[in-house]
């Protein structure tokens, strides 16, 4: 059983280039796509995928997105399983890595740095490992230790742009 | 010891030798004696004094007041001495008075009870007093004058002192600075003394009189309206004055009498060589302004003109810091804007175009190892390249991108340390937790911060081989302290003035500077300290 896998990113050639990987391997099945934070909850809700790449810096992505989709704004929303989400950015200041994993994401990749690994890495994920693939992995982890707080000023996106519960 | 008694003929011969004014004068008041000195004295023959009443020698005002005090006396003869004299004023046969102090001698004699008074002329000796005490006062004008030179924040205060300093020490009945308003207008700048109400009261019901001080400069030269000096002033530049107006027969003249003013003095106070305003002056006594008090004066007017130069020069250096400022600030500002946008065009574009293809090259790799396992290295040589310029593209985000709203400056300097030190081996870290009052640094603050301490992390790295670097934020009531330490070489002597092509450490100074801040380097061996201040808004 193929793991069932929604891309969302607000940059066309980077969500075909993860398409086409992930297409190529048997493991994986892409079953939708989406440019910005409202579509991709959207296309998740209708689509029940078991992993969600989400972009961190797109429109109305980032943490806000994660935290809608893995449950952790408090919001039940309409689920049978919640879906697995690995952040991923070119961003990966500490706080950045911090305040996605701190929004449920089981991973955070940096992107120009996923090469040939990239599947292999996402399989792990779903198997249970957290992987935070970035240079900074561990100043976000003391970051996350040391300040257990609620994060002030994570980059949430503007609050107009708040996703739209379907 | 009894004193021997002289007959009275010879006090009487005493008398006549004394240098001193003597007259002998009955219970009627009449002149009984006078001795020769005392004839000199008032300028009269000894017949003409002789049997007249002693209210002769006593000016007509002071005669009538001096009635009651005789009568006194000669109720209670008592002796009072020189020292015990009022100054009172004699007059002399042509009229002309002189001050002067007398004593009284009660004295018996066979005709009855006599005073002798001994009149004193000390006329000199006060007028010697008067010029000693006006002396004293002009001093402490000067003093005082300078002191507020000194002393005043601005010209306005300035000029106010000035006015009451001519007044309090220089006797003067009104002080005024006028300066030259628009439309040939005369402004009056400050004023003082009793002249200034009487001429307020004046204007009121007599139009005319308004023109002395805020006249159209033709109306005063050609009616005649005000006094001339100040507006001659300030029309040439040169100082101007009147010594009696009661001489002159102008409608000046009339008219300052009117007010009981006499003389009147113009100085010029200038700024930068031109005749900015002028101090008039004006005396209920005719010729003060004698030769002294001319030189006096425009000392004086010099001594004030420094000080109005002192202002201009402290209003220029204020506005061009200002000016300094204010365009290092704009500097900075477009800076920012100009990092975001190429932060924005980077990420958008290069980034994520290096992203695909790193994600392509991966799977081309993966395909390979199948098809053409003798290929992959090469693919793997351009993939190691694709994946070192995608790293230097975010290290080169992270430095272009805007200071986030909110973000706590502590967690902004710990990311930039993180970003710094990642490729090194240096040991750093953040010496505070955060403050919760950083929430309220603005975000250009933060901006500025960051910036600063980043650059003196950057040269931690890249140019003191330093082992540790220590980073600290405080927060003080006006502002924030952010510290960079490290233990390293220390910089080298000459190096902080940032020498050609080297825009580091100037940079961080500019920076600290535009904001209103200052930047501290310490270098000791071992190790570099930079602390910078930022004030708050």
């Amino acid at each position: 059983m193929s793991i069932r896998t929604v891309v969302g990113d607000d940059d066309s050639r980077f969500r075909a280039a993860v398409i086409e990987v992930l297409g190529a391997d048997a493991r994986f099945a892409v079953v939708g796509e989406a440019a910005d934070g409202a579509e991709l909850l959207n296309v998740a809700t209708t689509t029940h995928p078991d992993l969600i790449l989400l972009d961190v810096r797109m429109p109305s992505g980032g943490a806000v997105a994660a935290r809608a989709l893995t449950g952790a704004n408090g919001d039940p929303g309409r689920w049978s399983t919640r879906p697995l989400v690995v952040a991923v950015s070119a961003d990966t200041t500490p706080e950045v890595v911090a305040s996605m994993l701190q929004a449920g994401a089981v991973g955070f990749l940096a992107k120009g740095r996923l090469g040939a690994t990239l599947p292999d890495v996402l399989v792990r994920m779903v198997e249970g490992e957290v992987v935070v693939a970035v240079p900074t992995g561990i100043h976000a982890l003391r970051h996350l230790l040391q300040h257990r707080r609620e994060p002030a000023g994570v980059p949430d996106g503007p609050p107009e742009e708040q996703p739209e519960e379907p | 010891m009894t004193r021997p008694v002289a007959s009275e003929q010879a006090v009487f011969e005493l008398l006549d030798a004394a240098a001193t004014a003597v007259l002998g004068v009955d219970a009627t008041t009449t002149i009984r004696y006078a001795n020769p000195r005392s004839l000199e004295v008032f300028g009269y023959a000894e017949h003409e004094l002789v049997g007249k009443p002693v209210e002769l020698l006593i000016p007509g005002d002071l005669a009538e007041k001096h009635v009651p005090l005789r009568e006194e006396f000669w109720h209670r003869p008592i002796a009072r001495s020189l020292a015990e004299s009022p100054t009172v004023r004699g007059r002399r046969k042509d009229g002309s008075e002189f001050a002067a102090e007398v004593a009284l001698t009660p004295m018996t004699t066979l005709d009855g009870p006599w005073v002798i008074a001994s009149v004193l002329d000390v006329s000199l000796r006060r007028e010697a007093e008067e010029l000693v005490n006006q002396q004293g006062r002009t001093y402490m004008a000067l003093a005082r004058l300078n002191e507020a030179v000194a002393t005043a924040p601005d010209a306005n205060a300035l000029f106010r002192r000035v006015c009451n300093v001519s007044v309090v020490y220089g006797g003067f009945a009104g002080a005024w600075i006028l300066s030259r308003g628009r439309d040939s207008s005369i402004e009056v700048l400050a004023n003082a003394g009793p002249l200034t109400s009487k001429l307020a009261m004046a204007s009121a019901d007599s139009p005319s009189l308004s023109h002395y001080v805020s006249a159209e400069v033709d109306q005063v030269v050609e009616q005649g309206h005000g006094f001339p000096t100040a507006v001659s002033t300030l029309m040439t530049g040169e100082p101007a004055f009147v010594d009696d107006f009661a001489a002159e027969d102008t409608a000046h003249a009339t008219q300052a009498e009117a007010f009981g003013v006499r003389a009147a003095a113009a100085v010029p106070l200038r700024s930068r060589g031109r005749t900015v305003a002028c101090l008039g002056l004006y005396s209920d006594r005719p010729r003060v302004f004698n030769e002294d008090l001319r030189a006096l004066l425009l000392g004086a007017a010099d001594t004030i003109s420094l000080g109005l130069d002192r202002f201009v020069a402290w209003a220029e250096l204020d506005s061009s810091l200002a000016q300094r400022n204010d365009l290092l600030q704009r500097l900075v500002d477009a800076q920012e804007r100009e990092r975001a946008r190429i932060a924005a065009d980077v990420h958008d574009e290069s980034v994520q175009s290096l992203a695909a293809v790193d994600l392509r090259l991966g799977l081309l790799e993966r395909r390979l190892q199948e098809l053409a396992p003798s290929l992959v290295p090469d693919v793997v040589r351009i993939h190691e390249t694709v994946t070192s310029v995608s790293d230097q593209l975010r290290h080169l985000l992270f430095e272009l991108e805007p200071v986030g709203p909110g973000a706590l400056l502590t967690d902004l300097l710990e990311e930039a340390a993180a970003h710094v030190f990642e490729p090194t081996d240096v040991d750093w870290r953040i010496d505070n937790e955060p403050d919760p009052r950083e929430q309220d640094l603005s975000v250009t603050l933060r901006t500025q911060a960051v910036r600063i301490a980043k650059e003196a992390m950057v040269n931690a790295a890249k140019h003191a081989a330093a082992g540790i670097v220590t980073i600290s934020v405080a927060l003080d009531d006006e502002g924030v302290t952010v510290q960079v330490a490290d233990d390293g070489v220390g910089i080298p002597p000459g190096v902080r003035q940032s020498p050609p092509g080297h825009r580091g450490i100037s940079g961080m100074r500019d920076r600290a500077e535009a904001t209103g801040g200052r930047l501290t380097i310490a270098s000791t061996a071992p190790g570099t300290t930079v602390t910078v201040w930022l004030p708050r808004d």
